[in-house]
């Protein structure tokens, strides 16, 4: 019993130092070439030379791969709050839980009509029907908080409102109630942006708002 | 996999016609019991989320029986909170017998399936308050539960070895909100069991668990673990309890790089006077293979330290405490305390509870 025990107490203090022996800095490499960072986060640009970096910014159209990943494990699920402004008939589609060529993820594709901001989920040739996320004005600046639940299948996504107070129970879309839904879940844990004619000025990532 | 399923449908018919022949009309022996599960938190600070407030985790109903002579049967339901509001749900309904075949028990039926450690056990039977990361992730907040068909062989040797195969419909694994969808390799597992005893009085039950299935979208899973529990008694108290479980899971989506995640979970306890137990439990977990999308390894690790006082006066009823710090490392960040907070539980239990797993 006293051995057991003694292997109890040490086994804690082994995992209990896990961390620590794991936290050697692991051989940092550059980690922005070709690309900017939008306040921590890190775009590397894909073949996209109409597409510019600056002050923490990304304009123009084209394509941007975060360097870090979305989240550590693919099923999974995250949330990236972005800020952005788009010209008229412009769009940013927002891949998450995808492959690092951007492909075989959710996509999340917010367009705009005017002052109207609508929301379509893409999956290769394959688009869903629009959804207008109502009070939104798309000819400004547009802030959303968006939840990816890639550990649902289909993906489970919530988008709120990022203006104003935050309400957990009023999204702007809930894909699980909503006829409105991707059809599928992203096969890896990697994630960009797509622009057209649009600028994005913030993304931060977080734990999902809303718990399952 | 076709195959399968009728497999499953011929075996439910078997077990039917069998049973029909040996049946009395005298069936009583009815077991009931309810277990309620009451938990808090407080003192959280977090930057992701914030504390739970008190709510019934879990209220459970359970109900057992045999049918007759050859067949045993039982149904458990339970209420969990989600979104504010109890939802009533089906965890057991089950026909098994160990009369069919010698040295075996055949379980067909819903209910959790027969793997690991934690997930063969009762939430409201776990010796701590939450599960650890290893469990929920790889498995669930609670287990995995679904339609399955699983065969036990206690094996009659000096030592004594039981060998657990199973399979289960599959259509969803883990957390689900809808009905799945057919996968294409059904969910199968298999478990290896044996005791033996140890000096003092006490004794060390260990497994090799192994679970496998392929989903509709083609993404293949493996998980492979070790449990075991060890006690100590000391005339009517468990003067030392120990549990720990060590899973390794393999997770390939086509046309990506697998995904290896290990995690494990070590808790001893140790009787401090008649009614209270101290224990704690350290958890690790780590995902293997992550890297950048530049191809760049990156190092991670989380851990949680859960020192837990328990006050059992009977087996109806725990009062538990604990306290539980998060740590993180990822990349060339230095390990912080990413959570802490305090964490109380109460339990209690109606009428007749079945004997509990070693």
């Amino acid at each position: 019993m006293k051995l057991v025990s003694i292997f109890g107490i040490l086994a804690i203090l082994v995992i209990s130092l896990f961390p620590a022996a794991c936290s050697k800095p692991s051989e940092s490499k550059s980690d922005c070439i070709e690309g900017g960072k939008v306040g921590v986060v890190c775009f590397k640009s894909l073949n996209s030379p109409a597409l510019s970096f600056s002050s923490g910014t990304i304009n123009g159209t084209g394509s941007a791969l975060a360097v870090g990943e979305l989240a550590t494990e693919t099923s999974s699920g995250k949330n990236i709050s972005v800020a952005f402004s788009l010209s008229d008939a412009g769009s940013l589609t927002l891949k998450t839980f995808s492959k690092p060529d951007l492909s075989g993820g959710v996509d999340i594709k917010l367009s705009r009509a005017g002052t109207k901001l609508e929301l379509k989920f893409v999956k290769g040739a394959t688009e869903s029907s629009a959804k207008e996320l109502v009070g939104i004005d798309a000819s400004s600046e547009v802030k959303l908080i968006v939840d990816v639940h890639n550990d649902e299948d289909p993906a489970h996504i919530l988008v709120w409102n990022g203006s104003g107070t935050f309400a957990l129970e009023t999204p702007l879309l809930n894909s699980e109630d909503d006829d409105v839904k991707p059809s599928g879940q992203g096969s890896d844990k990697y994630w960009g942006v797509t622009l057209a004619n649009a600028k994005l000025t913030q993304a931060v990532l977080s734990e999902p708002k809303k718990e399952d | 996999m076709k195959i399968l399923y009728r497999a499953l449908l011929i075996s439910f018919v078997f077990l039917f016609l069998a049973g029909s022949q040996m049946a009395t009309a005298d069936s009583g022996g009815l077991s009931t019991f309810v277990a309620v599960d009451l938990v808090g938190e407080a003192f959280v600070r977090s930057r992701e989320t914030s504390s739970k407030e008190a709510q019934i985790r879990g209220a459970e109903v359970f109900f057992a029986a045999p049918i007759d002579p050859v067949f045993d049967g039982t149904l458990g339901i339970a209420a969990h909170p989600e979104g504010g509001v109890s939802h009533f749900e089906l965890h057991e309904a089950t026909i098994s017998s160990s009369k069919l075949l010698p040295y075996t028990q055949i379980r067909l039926g819903q209910g959790f399936l027969s793997i690991g450690k934690l997930n063969r056990v009762h939430q409201h039977d776990w010796p701590f308050i939450e599960a650890p990361k290893v469990h929920t992730s790889f498995f669930d907040s609670e287990g995995v539960n679904d339609v399955l068909l699983e065969g036990t062989v206690n094996t009659p040797t000096e030592l004594p070895l039981e060998f657990t195969l199973g399979v289960a419909k599959g259509w969803v694994y883990g957390h689900a909100h809808n009905e799945g969808k057919r996968p294409l390799v059904p969910t199968h597992y298999t478990r290896v069991q044996s005791f033996f005893e140890l000096p003092g009085g006490g004794g060390l039950q260990f497994a090799g668990n192994y679970l496998g299935r392929t989903d509709s979208n083609a993404r293949r899973t493996r998980l492979m673990g070790l449990d075991i529990t060890a006690k100590w008694r000391e005339g009517r108290a468990l003067a030392f309890f120990l549990q720990s479980e060590i899973w390794l899971r393999q997770v390939k989506n086509p046309g990506v790089d697998r995904e290896d995640t290990i995690g494990l979970y070590v808790f001893p306890q140790f009787n401090v006077t008649e009614n209270v137990d101290f224990g704690i439990r350290g958890d690790a977990y780590s995902v293997l293979s992550s890297k950048d999308a530049l191809g760049n390894k990156i190092e991670n690790a989380s851990s949680e330290i859960v020192p837990t006082v328990t006050y059992k006066p009977s087996e109806f009823s725990t009062f538990r405490l604990a306290y539980s710090w998060q740590l993180e490392q990822r990349g060339d960040e230095v390990t912080r305390v990413a959570d802490s907070r305090l964490q109380a539980q109460i339990t209690f239990i109606l009428g007749s509870h079945p004997s509990h797993d070693f």
